[in-house]
């Protein structure tokens, strides 16, 4: 019985090391880049921080990625979610948004934060520290808004014409 | 004089073909089927909405008829919580058009620049609330 445990466990660290080989949704996994997020926008120190705390990691380049990210099949799964989320919205590559599309994200942004609908509630299951309290949804929201105001009226603020880039 | 007159014919003839090709394309274009416009629905609005629960907008079943801003759950901008708007085909279809037109300062900066899409998917929404 204790031999086919240890041939059961043997097998599916294998399986996990071989795994963990192959990257389905590309080279994600690198830690540690420190990127500027939201270049070009005017944010306050304050808000950039909470920022920084609840949302950077799925949507930027500055992801931090723990030992379990690099262990198959949680390495593909975390990938996946990683790469769909900066492909919504990557906040490393702001300043090559146009003025429409990050119009659409800053009110994209203060709705989902304002209605709870980010961070997702599975992600705050493992990440504690990403959680917001209301005076932090709210201080979001109202940066948003700001934010919106001061494109509409400097339209052309930040505005680099060419298309965002989207990899990883 | 034979002459003209088969050029007369022949241009009244293909004015004639071009009007109708013409109206044919434009009711096309503004065709209200609530088909089409679940297919736009899906293309266009399912990013921020749902039909029956809160993501980045409110829950858009029944929406058709309803006053602006009344989806309990939902926290709508204070421009929209106060707003006297019932969403119905004119409305809708400025609100898609340009959101500021008919609620100034709202959250929502999204245009559906195709009038077509516009009339599908407000003709799919009038379907859902039973209208």
């Amino acid at each position: 019985m204790l031999k086919k445990v240890l041939i059961a466990v043997g097998v599916a660290a294998v399986v996990a090391a071989g795994g963990s080989l192959i990257h389905p949704f590309g080279p994600t996994a690198v830690s540690g880049t420190n990127e500027a997020i939201f270049a070009g926008a005017q944010i306050d120190p304050e808000t950039l921080g909470v920022v920084q705390r609840a949302c950077q990691n799925c949507h930027s380049q500055n992801t931090e990625w723990p030992w379990y990210s690099h262990v198959a099949p949680v390495s593909w799964l975390l990938a996946r979610d990683v790469q769909q989320a900066r492909l919504h919205m990557n906040l490393s590559q702001w300043q090559n948004y146009s003025t429409d599309e990050r119009l659409r994200l800053l009110s994209a942004i203060g709705s989902a934060v304002r209605n709870r609908e980010m961070p997702p509630r599975r992600y705050l299951l493992v990440h504690p520290e990403a959680r917001l309290s209301d005076g932090e949804r709210q201080q979001i929201y109202r940066w948003t808004r700001n934010e919106r105001r001061h494109i509409g009226i400097n339209p052309r603020v930040g505005l680099v014409l060419r298309a965002p880039k989207l990899s990883l | 004089m034979q002459h003209n007159w088969t050029n007369l014919k022949l241009r009244t003839t293909l004015t004639i073909l071009t009007g109708v090709a013409g109206a044919t394309i434009a009711m096309a274009a503004s065709a209200k089927d609530p088909g089409r416009g679940r297919d736009a629905f899906e293309r266009r609005c399912t990013g921020c909405h749902a039909l029956d629960k809160i993501r980045v907008g409110p829950p858009l079943r029944g929406v058709y008829g309803r006053n602006a801003g009344k989806d309990a759950q939902f926290m709508y901008s204070d421009a929209v919580k106060a707003a006297a708007v019932t969403w119905d085909e004119a409305t809708l279809d400025r609100w898609l058009t340009d959101t500021e037109s008919v609620i100034p300062d709202n959250d929502m900066a999204f245009r559906l620049n195709d009038p077509a899409d516009r009339a599908n998917i407000i003709a799919y929404l009038r379907q859902l609330s039973g209208k």
